[in-house]
């Protein structure tokens, strides 16, 4: 379960202070999967960051057990002049895996990816769909309970949109995603519990259809 | 199959952090062009060979009881390691942003990274530099008081710690200080005395410039090589402590208050 509890948020602009959330306070519930929706300057982002703790909120808190993913498909964490081993080793050693665990998980990360020797090469002659496979696969290599996915499946073709929705079928029960998206298929074909963000507040919406019913009637 | 996430101490995961920044660090900078471990060290060795060429060679400067490209480079190469550590760590949050996604990473952990980083590297180069002086032109390069010199050198590291930890927090403030605060490095590597025996200095000018901490620190540093070091007035070994205990401080509690804007930019 994560919860936020009075969440205010706010940015300093060139025209003063903005605010993206007051006094805001829902619960997402557990086993669920969330789709995070809303139109552009709704607070997805913000959101977002604050959910995976690379933000603060303001005033208020968000208290949660669960582990929550980096975004997934985060590709400016890499460094364009080494490789895509290299740069997956980096990702393992942050996060404590050494030795075998390692071994098995660049394994992982390789197969996933599928960019062949390119693998070996620096990241910096990827293409962004390259880019993207490689960091999904670092995201679902380790075990998170919820896997935040910003716009990230929009990249890559059709057979690896296909893999990453197959990957996180199998995980359905053991860990959950939240996506950020503006593509009503992929809320459709993933989740199960709509968000909506509009003008700082939040709808839940039980019933995906309803909520996206909901969120083109903003539109 | 996946792994599932580990439950460390605070110590292990800075540990382990710490380590990866490194050899990241470390592989980024040898992996830029062709033949990397030899530009990295081969750029600051050139650097330090072509001032002592100008100023032995050329300007024929010497300094009395002791050989002068061994006066150059016992200051030059400590200065140039402290003004590294400042400066990469005024930058060490603005280069590394990115990876603060991971929330593993805190900004202090680059700071660590890179002080290591670049004491490991300029401790080759010295160690090079002064081997090659030793085999090739057989200077003496013999320490006088190695204990003095570490405890010197380790106190010019301290402040330079907190300088930068202090410099990174005013360019997230002021992100147009970064250019001007990298310029004003110039004039100290010109008032730390690097170049010249200050003791020649007339005394109303070193007043004014006893200020300085490196000034302190690199005399420090040479008086433990030489054994014949003349008494400098003015020259201090605590001083530098003091400003390196108050600019840490400073530092820090600056980091403290800033952490949060430092993460997310």
């Amino acid at each position: 379960m994560i919860e936020l509890r009075n969440v205010s948020k706010s940015y300093r602009t060139l025209h003063g202070p903005k605010r993206v959330f007051r006094d805001l306070s829902f619960t997402i519930p557990p086993d669920r999967n969330i789709a995070l929706i809303g139109r552009n300057g709704a607070g997805k982002s913000t959101m977002m960051r604050m959910l995976c703790g690379l933000d603060m909120p303001d005033r208020g808190r968000i208290i949660t057990d669960k582990k929550i993913s980096w975004p997934v498909g985060l590709t400016g964490g890499f460094q364009g002049s080494l490789t895509g081993r290299q740069n997956a080793k980096f990702v393992c050693r942050v996060l404590g895996a050494e030795g075998l665990a390692m071994t098995k998980l660049i394994k992982y990360v390789e197969d996933f990816a599928e960019i062949g020797e390119y693998f070996d090469q620096p990241v910096k002659t990827y293409s962004s769909g390259m880019r993207a496979r490689l960091a999904f696969g670092l995201s679902l290599a380790f075990e998170f309970d919820y896997y935040l996915v910003d716009e990230a499946m929009s990249v890559g073709d059709a057979h690896f949109r296909e893999k990453a929705t197959t990957e996180f079928r199998n995980r359905a029960g053991k860990a959950n995603i939240i996506l950020v998206t503006h593509g009503m298929g992929q809320v459709r074909k993933l989740c199960d519990f709509v968000l909506l963000l509009e003008k700082g507040q939040v709808t839940p919406f039980e019933d995906v259809e309803e909520g996206i019913r909901a969120y083109q009637e903003t539109a | 199959m996946s792994q599932r996430l580990y439950t460390r101490s605070a110590f292990k995961i800075t540990r382990s952090v710490v380590f990866a920044l490194v050899l990241r660090e470390m592989q980024t900078r040898l992996g830029k062009r062709r033949m990397g471990a030899f530009w990295i060290l081969f750029e600051p060795i050139a650097h330090v060979a072509l001032m002592m060429f100008i100023f032995t060679v050329i300007r024929s400067r010497s300094v009395p009881g002791m050989e002068f490209p061994v006066f150059f480079a016992t200051g030059v190469i400590p200065f140039l390691l402290m003004r590294n550590i400042a400066i990469r760590l005024m930058d060490a949050v603005s280069a590394n942003q990115a990876l603060f996604a991971y929330q593993q990473i805190k900004p202090f952990d680059t700071f660590i990274a890179r002080v290591i980083v670049e004491f490991s590297l300029s401790t080759c180069v010295y160690i090079l530099v002064m081997a090659g002086m030793a085999i090739w032109l057989g200077y003496d390069i013999s320490m006088h008081d190695p204990l003095r010199w570490f405890v010197a050198l380790a106190t010019g590291i301290l402040f330079s710690f907190g300088l930068g930890l202090v410099l990174c927090v005013i360019v997230e403030v002021l992100p147009d200080t970064r250019t001007f605060i990298r310029l004003v490095f110039l004039p100290v590597y010109l008032i730390s005395g690097i170049i010249f025996p200050i003791w020649n200095l007339p005394r109303e000018y070193l007043e004014w410039i006893l200020w300085n901490p490196y000034l302190h620190i690199v005399s420090n540093i040479r008086s433990s090589v030489f054994e014949h070091y003349p008494y400098v007035y003015g020259i201090s070994f605590t001083y530098p402590m003091e400003v390196g205990l108050v600019t840490l401080f400073l530092g820090m509690a600056l980091y403290r208050l800033r952490k949060q804007e430092l993460l997310a930019r």
